[in-house]
């Protein structure tokens, strides 16, 4: 039986959400948009073929999540080129699938990995070579080119076969495997090796990433725990990032094979260019213009996943949930939101993409104490959409200034990021900007570095939307434009709209709205922004959306009054905003009162149904009842006649259906049904004449009546029939078919010791001489109440039935 | 507890999603908010449903003599939660209506 170890190596740099069973050793590349950039991944799989798997993964878990692995791939969000192999002994011809379009082939091939575990040998040289040769023929960055390696085992060589002489010209399998640690990691070579470089030395040549899930289930003979050791020692270094032969990669040890599915689909997300996130970070909403995709596994197969966002269909699947958000998702203000039902989120992955930059063409005035800039973070579209740009609640900037570090603060009236650099300036000011995403560790979007030239002129200020952007109905609404200075000089800015009404078009060409500044001149302050009324005028409402640019010239006048500075022409991106019409009231409350009165009805129909059915009485035909006469002991208390022992033979099948139970001339058990959907499920032990008591009951055991609530799914049952008048107590006794007469005696003496005072009260207006014989009391015990004598030989029950009872009233 | 468990899981997915739907401006305008919808799917049938498979388990036990029930009066507790489930579904349901209401 053939040992194997561990290695594996893995890329990520998060190690964020790993579950407790993996360790993770390694660095893997640092997610960035560039990754969402590549054009096709190239992904290559090493499935370990050891005759070792038929004890460390008995039941193919690997088999499992490598499909896992597949499917996740294939909804990577672009092409991927998946190749597959197998190691052992050899590793077998590459299989390649151009992903998604061969999933189910590639799904295939995966499945014949099942059966293929009876390699004797486990050598990782010729794996890893393998690797290096197929990436090395790939032109590609190395953040796009991953090697997923699975093993469960150790380099272990057990005979010795052809392919060893790829890399050694040795016979002898000792002295071959002490070559391991110099052929994988150098200085030289192995004595008799004919490898060209050390095998590190080719995969960082070929320039891919070393992913490798090591199963490690632990036990073995002390020669295979030695293989590993020596193994171990090269995988460390391997995946040492300050060692020498270390690769780009990251290894991920699992202790369980149950684990692989988690391990393989963190492996494929890190292949897919995602980054770990916090699953609660998407539980309460993440902007889906920073995000080109995400995936998300349950903590089971049957895990209902979904992702909501406003103004779109839930998307919903069960056990893993990716998605990829088109441009028009991403261009929809707000956040996205993933949900679990039947389970949590177990891992949640994104892909991050963002972009930032400066708003307008912004310059440094020479004299200004502060000069303000806007920056603009956000998806696709923001640049000219400010209600797409994303703050300081996802996102944080790193900005300098010539150097220097600076802070740029979140405008939420505006949509932007706002920057007060400092003045006065001469020459030229550099600014670089680089947006952190908060939520995912050391994400960054596309940031930015400008020359801004210092001038002689005042920059034009810029012009934003303030407050919300629907507007509902038609008519007037009044409004603001906020005019942002760009300079602080104690001076003047004035703005002048051209035209005066500018108007909102609809992505058809419509013009849904005009927004009014009035003529003239509005002028404040350059030290801080300030505002110009606006009307908006919305001639038809309606449900439509559109967005403006509003025109302006602009002047400066200094602080010194003289004649104002004519700044020129600028142009400004309102946004869109979106029209909605009133809300017609007859239909907002039918549809409202349809709704609600749908799901009373529904639940009150399926409350009913099943309250019908639960109201239901036991099948009558597994039930036997005897019917006791009760004497009084003398003290008052009831108990059956001694002289007339119980016997098998006085047991008779119950009459009935499951809606009535007739237990006697007098006494019956009646289904209850009510149209009181939340009334208590009860059914009723009642008597024609006289009164009943019951055991079990609900509710009202000291009372006693012509009828009593009981549990309609009793298990037995003592109803204790008093009668008004002449006529002798008895108690009715209900059992489970194959009931032995001593378990009767049992169940009756504990009802009546448990309903003795409830008899005795129920008994004063019936004297007991008038209802029931006296018997003296024995003389030296007094028994709470007396065992029931039961005949020692029980006969099979008379299965005659006994002639139909009246109906006893009500 | 099962039951009784789902019957709670289920309220707090129907009040979370009309929270949710409404804090995104459900109703504000004529697109029917998805969040709504499954809210309302959940707290007003879904929930419901739970609730009476609820009492068809705790029948079950009442029909055991020595059945008690725990101190924390789960049979009346459920009848609250199934309550503000069916509230909260009557809330989303009222926010698909306004936004049906400006078609």
């Amino acid at each position: 039986m053939r040992l194997a170890v561990a290695v594996a190596g893995v890329l990520s740099l998060l190690a964020a959400t790993g579950p407790a069973a993996a360790a993770t050793t390694g660095i893997r590349q640092q997610a960035s948009p560039t990754t969402v950039g590549c054009a096709t991944r190239e992904v290559l799989l090493l499935m370990d073929q050891s005759s070792s798997l038929q004890t460390t993964d008995p039941d193919a878990a690997r088999v499992t999540a490598a499909k896992v692995l597949v499917s996740s791939l294939s909804q990577a969000g672009g092409p991927v080129h998946l190749a597959v192999a197998g190691f052992g002994d050899d590793v077998s011809p590459i299989s390649r699938f151009d992903l998604p379009q061969d999933e189910t082939a590639a799904q295939a091939e995966i499945d014949g990995f099942r059966d293929r575990n009876d390699d004797q040998n486990t050598d990782y040289v010729l794996a890893l070579e393998a690797a290096a040769r197929h990436f090395s023929a790939i032109d590609a960055a190395q953040e796009c080119k991953t090697l997923l390696w699975f093993t469960d085992g150790a380099y272990d060589l057990d005979v010795l076969v052809p392919a060893i002489g790829e890399y050694s010209t040795l016979t002898d399998i000792p002295q071959i495997e002490a070559g391991f640690e110099v052929n994988i990691c150098g200085p030289g070579l192995a004595p008799s090796s004919t490898l060209t470089d050390p095998v590190s030395e080719h995969i960082r040549s070929a320039g891919f990433a070393v992913d490798l899930v090591d199963l490690k289930t632990g036990g073995g003979t002390g020669s295979q725990v030695a293989r590993r050791a020596a193994t171990e020692q090269v995988l460390a270094r391997l995946f040492d990032s300050g060692d020498g032969c270390s690769v780009p990669g990251q290894r991920v040890s699992v202790v369980n094979a149950d684990d692989l599915v988690g391990r393989f689909f963190e492996q494929a997300q890190f292949a897919a260019g995602r980054t770990a996130i916090a699953c609660g970070v998407l539980a309460t909403g993440f902007p889906a213009g920073l995000t080109h995709s995400v995936s998300v596994r349950g903590t089971t197969s049957q895990t209902v996943l979904s992702l909501s966002m406003a103004g779109g269909p839930a998307v919903t699947t069960d056990g893993t949930l990716t998605h990829t958000f088109s441009d028009a998702e991403r261009s929809t203000p707000g956040t996205f939101r993933i949900e679990a039902r039947d389970g949590a989120t177990a891992e949640c992955f994104v892909a991050i993409d963002g972009t930032s930059s400066l708003v307008g063409e912004p310059s440094v005035y020479e004299k200004a104490t502060t000069t303000t800039l806007s920056i603009a973070v956000g998806g696709p579209g923001n640049d000219a959409r400010p209600e797409l740009n994303v703050g300081s609640d996802f996102v944080a900037l790193d900005v300098t200034i010539d150097g220097r570090p600076a802070s740029a603060t979140w405008d939420a009236a505006i949509g932007r990021w706002r920057l007060d650099l400092p003045g006065p300036r001469t020459g030229t000011v550099t600014l670089a900007v680089t947006p952190h995403v908060l939520a995912v560790n050391g994400a960054v979007l596309s940031g930015f570095t400008s020359g801004l030239a210092v001038v002689a002129a005042p920059p034009a200020p810029q012009v934003s939307w303030v407050g919300e952007r629907t507007i509902e109905g038609s008519g007037r609404f009044d409004r603001h434009l906020r005019v942002l200075p760009a300079a602080s000089t104690g001076g003047t800015i004035c703005v002048t709209f051209t035209p005066a009404d500018q108007a909102f078009v609809s992505p058809a060409g419509d013009v849904v709205a005009s927004l009014s500044t009035g003529a003239g001149e509005h002028c404040g302050p350059d030290a801080q922004p300030f505002d110009v009324p606006a009307t908006l005028v919305v001639d038809d409402e309606a449900n439509a959306g559109g967005s403006a640019t509003a025109g302006y010239r602009s002047s400066y006048t200094p602080p010194d009054g003289t004649s104002p500075q004519d700044l020129g022409v600028g142009s400004a991106a309102l946004g869109e905003i979106q029209l909605t019409k009133s809300p017609d009231v007859a239909r907002f409350w039918l549809v409202g009162l349809v709704l609600a009165a749908l799901s009373a009805a529904i639940a009150y129909a399926c409350l009913y149904l099943f309250t019908r059915r639960q109201t239901r009485l036991a099948d009558p035909t597994g039930y036997l009842m005897v019917r006791l006469p009760l004497v009084d002991d003398g003290r008052g208390r009831l108990q059956p006649e001694p002289a007339d022992p119980l016997r098998m033979s006085a047991m008779r099948p119950v009459r009935g259906t499951r809606s009535r139970f007739e237990l006697g001339p007098d006494v019956a058990v009646v289904r209850h049904t009510s149209l009181n959907v939340l009334a208590p499920l009860v059914a009723h032990a009642s008597a024609r004449s006289g009164k009943v008591l019951a055991s079990p009951s609900l509710g009202q055991a000291r009372r006693g009546g012509r009828t009593m609530l009981i549990p309609p799914r009793f298990r037995e049952l003592v109803v204790v029939h008093l009668p008004s008048g002449p006529g002798t107590a008895e108690a009715v006794v209900v059992v489970p078919a194959g009931t032995t007469p001593q378990a009767v005696g049992q169940t009756v003496s504990r009802a009546l010791e448990r309903l003795g005072s409830a008899i005795a009260s129920n008994r004063t207006d019936s004297p007991p001489s008038a209802s029931s014989p006296t018997r003296p009391p024995a003389p030296g015990t007094e028994p709470a109440v007396a065992p029931v004598p039961v005949a020692v030989v029980a006969a099979r029950p008379e299965r005659t039935p006994p002639p139909p009872p009246p109906r006893p009233g009500r | 507890m099962v039951p009784f468990a789902a019957l709670a899981v289920s309220s707090v997915v129907a009040v979370s999603l009309g929270l949710w739907a409404w804090r995104s401006g459900a109703g504000t305008t004529s697109t029917i908010s998805a969040s709504a919808t499954v809210g309302w799917v959940c707290g007003g049938v879904v929930a419901l449903l739970l609730f009476a498979w609820f009492r068809a388990v705790m029948t079950g036990h009442q029909a055991d003599p020595y059945f008690v029930e725990p101190s924390w009066r789960p049979t009346r507790l459920a009848g609250v939660v199934a309550g503000i489930a069916w509230l909260a579904g009557v809330g989303c349901a009222f926010l698909v209506g306004a936004a049906v209401a400006r078609r």
